[in-house]
């Protein structure tokens, strides 16, 4: 078993898993999980839930990595399939009519506790004004931030034109920008 | 630790300067944003957990182990 080294490109490193080399899959998994969780807890605001999602993401990675074909477009695959996966369990939520926490709903709402934040008013104040934002225009912000994909990924996750996420990020940041200006001019 | 700095394409922060979409006034909340993210801390013990959970599913890079273990004994 060949030793990975930091210098090993990401393709390598997914050859060696898909064969069941356990050092190169515990370097997906340290590379992967802080983002893949970062990711799906901003979205649902649930740490329980996070972690189920992101061990379940992992597993799905491991049953379907001996058919990843994908070449370069590793991280877009693994963040769809966390998406995937977190919009099941909600789906599956509702249909068991099983009540999602108010918080879940407030996307980042509930991240300030796991946060060690030497500033809470101030996140608090961005994460009040990121549940105000659309779906659609959050998802894209998380994606960015907290998953740490660049445009082009964020597109290619959300199976979207590269314009269209482009144009959501700016309208989220200007409409960020708004509320946040307008909290501060009311306190 | 492996870390997204080992992979130079990807990670956080990546191309997040020369991709960046919007005017110079709000370049200042994307970063704001960004530290929002980095101050988010992964639960103790996760990353160990995903990998246990995980790995139980990998093909044996032999093909043959638990057969051979059977075998042995």
């Amino acid at each position: 078993m060949a030793p990975s080294t930091s210098n090993e490109t990401l393709e390598a490193t997914l050859q060696r898993a898909a064969v069941g080399d356990e050092s190169a899959w515990r370097q997906l998994v340290e590379t992967y999980t802080p983002r893949v969780y970062g990711l799906i807890r901003a979205q649902c605001g649930n740490a329980d839930l996070a972690e189920e999602i992101t061990q379940s993401t992992f597993c799905t990675i491991v049953a379907k990595i001996g058919r990843y074909a994908e070449l370069g477009r590793f991280e877009s695959w693994l963040f769809r399939i966390a998406m995937n996966r977190l919009r099941d369990e909600m789906r599956r939520r509702k249909r068991q009519a099983n009540p999602v926490p108010s918080e879940t709903l407030m996307g980042l709402a509930g991240a300030a506790k796991a946060a060690d934040n030497p500033d809470p008013e101030e996140a608090q104040a961005l994460r009040a004004a990121l549940a105000r934002l659309s779906d659609a225009d959050r998802r894209v912000v998380h994606l960015r931030h907290f998953a740490g994909l660049s445009f082009a990924q964020i597109a290619q996750v959300l199976g979207e034109p590269l314009g269209t996420v482009l144009a959501r990020q700016h309208r989220a940041l200007k409409k960020l920008r708004q509320l946040l200006v307008g909290d501060q001019q009311h306190s | 630790m492996a870390t997204s700095a080992d992979y130079p394409s990807s990670g956080p922060g990546h191309d997040r300067e020369t991709t960046f979409a919007g005017p110079p006034e709000l370049r200042s909340l994307d970063a704001r944003l960004a530290r929002q993210a980095g101050r988010l801390r992964v639960p103790p013990g996760l990353i160990q957990r995903v990998f246990e959970a995980s790995v139980a599913g990998l093909p044996s890079p032999h093909g043959f182990g638990v057969e051979l273990l059977i075998r042995s004994r």
